[in-house]
């Protein structure tokens, strides 16, 4: 029990950790391509230590690193866990960390305090990770508000607009959704006397279903703040508007996912008879939250304002392919959490080149880019076309799989929708790329240039990862399709 | 006499005043800082065999006046009492280095470290009390002390006015408790802890009630639970800063100690059944800080909202009165005494910098002095209870112990969830205040302002690591205060050493 397995998951999380004062005391010296470099560096190696794990999970097994004894009177153990759910996501988390930390090098040369500004970003990718990565609830806990502090300096500190009011109203709404959940975990010690996830299933099972329906409750408010579900999303568009685009990156593409991970991990996982009484009405949730979201975005001339709404919009397919509770629609939200992360990783990646380059966010004020900037137009229409659902790129791997999970589960109304919900995304997509890179280019736009090509080279990987998801899907379906399977299977025997 | 840490303390406190001449006359400066900085020094090491003693006896008797006189005037010290003042002798040491710069422009130096020394010297002695007559007497020394380092600087009308409030409602506590004292010494016939379990934890009376009721107001208004807290907005910012750092971390935890002490062993929680009651104080004192603090628009008085709030935290965890409900409880008093005094050491050094107290013209000084402006960071968010720092971890123990009641008795769910609530609500001012100090651009005054001198930062920086530190191991720390809860709820092998 407090024999001590490995330290690979461990050092990913600690080596951010400590790297971060010496990011902040060394800022200095380093300068900024320096520290940049330097973070970049650890959130490698820190990215190499949780693929260790690659041969063990492919094979379907559950690599669990213990480090012995934390808090003695709750019996809490320091554990890491990875099996074939927090693996791939902890991967995506990580290295879009790292490819936002290489983006930040040329992105935040105009901007004061940089020092501070990577050490904030390991702290908050430090955090992410933990959250995936916990064995037992009150890590998870912990981490979840880890990721929080960091990321509300990044908005406050150098956010865009009124910086200040935005991160205070994100801190707010997801610590009181985190209160929520710290209510949930407290209540399910009270009653089961363990934070230990692995545990828990079996001890919750005798639980009487009252009490499981207000614990489940408390914790799906907390993960539906943080996916920001409709009514509860209204953060995320000024939060992720007004965020320095690495950190929109960040935001965007990985934070929000650590509530739909949870929401696997623990609303369906502990819950699973509370999960099938509630999935409909959840579903359609995730179909207003999908339509919701996408006409935002249609309105919007803004283009971050217009990717963080089509987030929202996003955030309602992986709801819905999860509440279809069959491994097919299960494993398909999963997928799309790993396919919207790079996506919208590269979506936003690409508005910050414009902004860049051009200085210019609203979309009617910019035009005929193409020709200026072809790399970030072949990009964005990457991202897009993935995010909209389009063969071959990974976005339609992952949607066909959650409308056929919609459908299998019966559903056959709201899939419906959810298909026509499809079409708005394509059209406020289409909408933005033919304001921005077609038709006539501004007098003020002449000079436009592509970015810096360390600015490019986040962004063309991930295009080729949207590619590469999407042709070869099988691969890294081989492992998040399990994890669906495993899920889907407690609830058939609930 | 009465035991090594104490002696020490008085020993340095009575001849703080003759060095200070000496290093007046023969012009050597900082001679009667060092002094006092080697007092609490010496007095921590001199703590630490106690606590080894113990740690493997449990309880120890000590007859200060000798043992002719029995079952009055001795000590009777077991791990809580050791625990609150370990912590009291720690945050003294760091309070009087601080000082050394702190202090450095004002005058009468020798009072204000003999005051200190003896202030320490009272609070130490209130926990290792095993009868109420030597409760009272360092209880008296603790308060007159701190009435006058309140005070201290008399040349303005604040501090004045803040002090002589103070002296007119801790006095009245006093006399609340010197009445219930006198009312179970009319009862039980000694004055001893333990024969009045004896008397009273059995049998409930109407004049065990009133003193019951008496003594939760006398030791009330020290702790400044809501309605006996308005001494403490005014009291904690007229002091010295350093002072303020005591008496906000510290001295109002004695009366959280008294409370314990008395409501646990004498008038026990089966016979007398104060759980709602208390339950009820807790949540008011808790919602008033909370409020209050929202709206103000000065640092310290803020900060002085703030700690009335997180009495309300603490008291809640004796309202549950199970091992989980005080060991939470315990563990609160030392992470709000570390990320109190943290903060009010901060303001101090803002004020030093800036020369205003005032939110507003402080605008941003966190990003002239870095090393503050972190550490008031640190400060603010281990007491807003956001992990991975201290606050978090004793909180959550808080709330657990709560919903534990809860699922016996469901009233406790109610306060449990209002508890979180107003995690949540604090949350809203130290959020404002981090954003004020270290996010807005430097005021005129706070543009001005220069990294604090480094005896200051050492303290500052030793205490927010260690808020990091407890946070993220806190086994170590729980242990302790679960030891010490432990020995509250032992209350067999503390009276069998008096009564044989």
């Amino acid at each position: 029990m407090t024999e001590i397995t490995g330290f690979n998951m461990l050092l990913s999380i600690l080596l951010p950790t400590i790297a971060a004062p010496i990011c902040y005391f060394g800022g200095r010296k380093f300068g900024r391509v320096g520290n940049g470099i330097f973070a970049t560096f650890i959130l490698a190696i820190s990215t190499g230590l949780l693929s260790a794990s690659w041969g063990r999970v492919s094979l379907g097994e559950k690599v669990i690193e213990s480090y012995g004894v934390w808090i003695g009177l709750f019996k809490i153990n320091l554990a890491f866990l990875h099996d074939n759910l927090s693996f791939p996501i902890s991967i995506l988390i990580s290295g879009i960390s790292m490819l936002a930390a290489i983006y930040s090098i040329a992105y935040m040369t105009h901007e004061h305090n940089q020092e501070m500004y990577f050490a904030a970003l390991l702290l908050f990718s430090a955090g992410m990770v933990g959250v995936v990565l916990a064995s037992n609830l009150i890590l998870f806990y912990l981490f979840w508000e880890m990721m929080l502090v960091p990321s509300y300096f990044l908005i406050a500190y150098w956010g865009t607009g009124r910086p200040r009011i935005i991160g205070f109203k994100y801190f707010m709404f997801t610590h009181a959704g985190a209160a929520s959940l710290l209510a949930g975990i407290l209540l399910t010690y009270a009653y089961t006397t363990t934070f230990d996830l692995l545990g828990l299933p079996n001890i919750l099972s005798s639980i009487s279903p009252e009490i499981l329906k207000i614990i489940m409750i408390l914790m799906f408010i907390g993960f539906a703040v943080k996916l920001a579900i409709f009514p509860v999303h209204t953060w995320l568009p000024d939060a992720h508007a007004e965020a320095p685009t690495p950190i929109s990156v960040l935001l965007s593409g990985v934070m929000i996912k650590t509530g739909a991970y949870a929401i696997v991990r623990m609303s369906i996982t502990l819950f699973p008879s509370e999960s099938v009484k509630v999935s409909y009405g959840l579903s359609v949730l995730a179909v207003i939250t999908m339509l919701w979201g996408g006409f935002m975005a249609l309105a919007q001339t803004d283009i971050k304002r217009l990717l963080a709404y089509s987030s929202v919009s996003q955030v309602g397919y992986i709801l819905f392919g999860l509440m279809s509770l069959n491994s097919l629609g299960v494993g398909g939200g999963l997928f799309h959490i790993v396919n919207h992360g790079v996506a919208k990783g590269l979506l936003f990646m690409c508005a910050g080149a414009i902004i860049y380059s051009t200085g210019v966010r609203d979309i009617n004020k910019l035009g005929g880019l193409a020709s200026k900037m072809p790399l970030t137009a072949v990009a964005t229409l990457c991202g897009a076309l993935s995010i909209a659902g389009t063969p071959p790129f990974g976005g339609f791997a992952s949607e066909w799989m959650i409308f056929a999970g919609g459908f299998a589960s019966g559903n056959i109304m709201l899939s419906s929708l959810a298909i026509v919900a499809t079409m708005v995304t394509v059209a406020y997509y289409l909408r933005m790329i033919k304001k921005v890179f077609f038709g006539v280019c501004p007098e003020s736009l002449s000079n436009v240039k592509e970015a810096p090509s360390s600015m490019l080279l986040p962004m063309a990987i991930l295009t080729f990862l949207t590619v590469i998801f999407g042709v070869f899907a099988f691969a890294p379906l081989q492992i998040l399709y399990p994890a669906g399977e495993a899920v889907t299977r407690l609830i058939v025997r609930g | 006499m009465f035991t090594w840490p104490i002696n020490l303390l008085v020993i340095f406190a009575v001849t703080t005043p003759l060095i200070y001449m000496l290093s007046v006359k023969a012009n050597i400066k900082k001679l009667v800082d060092a002094w006092a900085v080697i007092g609490f020094i010496l007095s921590a090491i001199s703590f630490y065999p106690l606590y080894l003693k113990v740690s493997s006896e449990k309880v120890l008797v000590h007859y200060w006046a000798g043992t002719q006189f029995r079952g009055v005037a001795l000590f009777e010290i077991d791990m809580l009492s050791i625990y609150m003042a370990g912590l009291f002798i720690f945050i003294g040491l760091l309070t009087a280095i601080y000082s050394t710069r702190y202090m450095e422009h004002d005058t009468r130096h020798g009072e204000y470290y003999a005051l200190l020394l003896l202030m320490v010297s009272g609070m130490v002695g209130v926990t290792f009390a095993g009868d109420f007559f030597t409760l009272f007497i360092f209880w008296e020394v603790m308060c007159l002390t701190s009435y006058v380092l309140v005070a201290f600087r008399r040349e303005q009308w604040e501090p004045i006015e803040a002090g002589f409030k103070y002296l007119v409602m801790s006095s009245a506590g006093s006399a609340t408790m010197l009445f219930a004292m006198s009312i179970l010494y009319g009862v039980v016939g000694s004055l001893n802890f333990a024969y009045m379990h004896k008397a009273l934890s059995e049998s409930v009376t109407p004049w065990s009630m009133i003193s019951l009721a008496l003594i939760v107001v006398g030791f009330g208004v020290k702790a400044a639970m809501t309605p006996f807290h308005t001494w403490l907005p005014d009291a904690h910012p007229a002091a010295p800063s350093s002072i303020s750092a005591m008496l906000s971390g510290v001295v109002i935890k004695t009366g959280v100690y008294g409370l314990i002490r008395v409501m646990m062993l004498i008038f026990t929680p089966e016979s007398y059944h104060w759980h709602t009651a208390i339950a009820i104080l807790a949540v008011l004192s808790m919602t008033t800080g909370n409020l209050m603090a929202l709206l103000q628009s000065d640092l310290k008085r803020l900060l002085a909202f703030s700690s009335i709030g997180h009495i309300g935290y603490i008291i809640f965890g004796l309202s549950v009165a199970t091992v989980y409900g005080l060991t939470g409880s315990l563990f609160h008093i030392l992470n709000h005494a570390l990320g109190k005094a943290l903060l009010f050491l901060c303001s101090g050094a803002f004020l030093l910098a800036a020369g205003t107290r005032d939110l507003n013209q402080l605008a941003g000084i966190g990003r002239k002095m870095k090393i503050t402006g972190f550490t008031f960071i640190v400060g603010s968010l281990a007491l807003a209870g956001v992990p991975p720092l201290n606050g978090f971890q004793s909180e959550f123990m808080l709330v657990l112990a709560g919903l534990q009641l809860g699922a016996h008795i469901n009233l406790w769910y109610l306060f449990s969830a209002l508890m979180i609530i107003n995690i949540l609500f604090s949350v809203g001012y130290y959020l404002r205040i981090i954003q004020i100090i270290t996010l807005h651009e430097p005021s005129e005054s706070a543009s001005k302002a220069k990294e604090a001198p480094k005896p200051m930062l050492f303290s500052m920086v030793l205490i927010a690591i260690l808020c990091i530190l407890i946070g993220i191991y806190p086994g170590p720390f729980v242990n302790l205060a679960y030891q010490a809860a432990q020995s509250v709820l032992n209350i067999e092998s503390f009276i069998k050493l008096i009564i044989h």
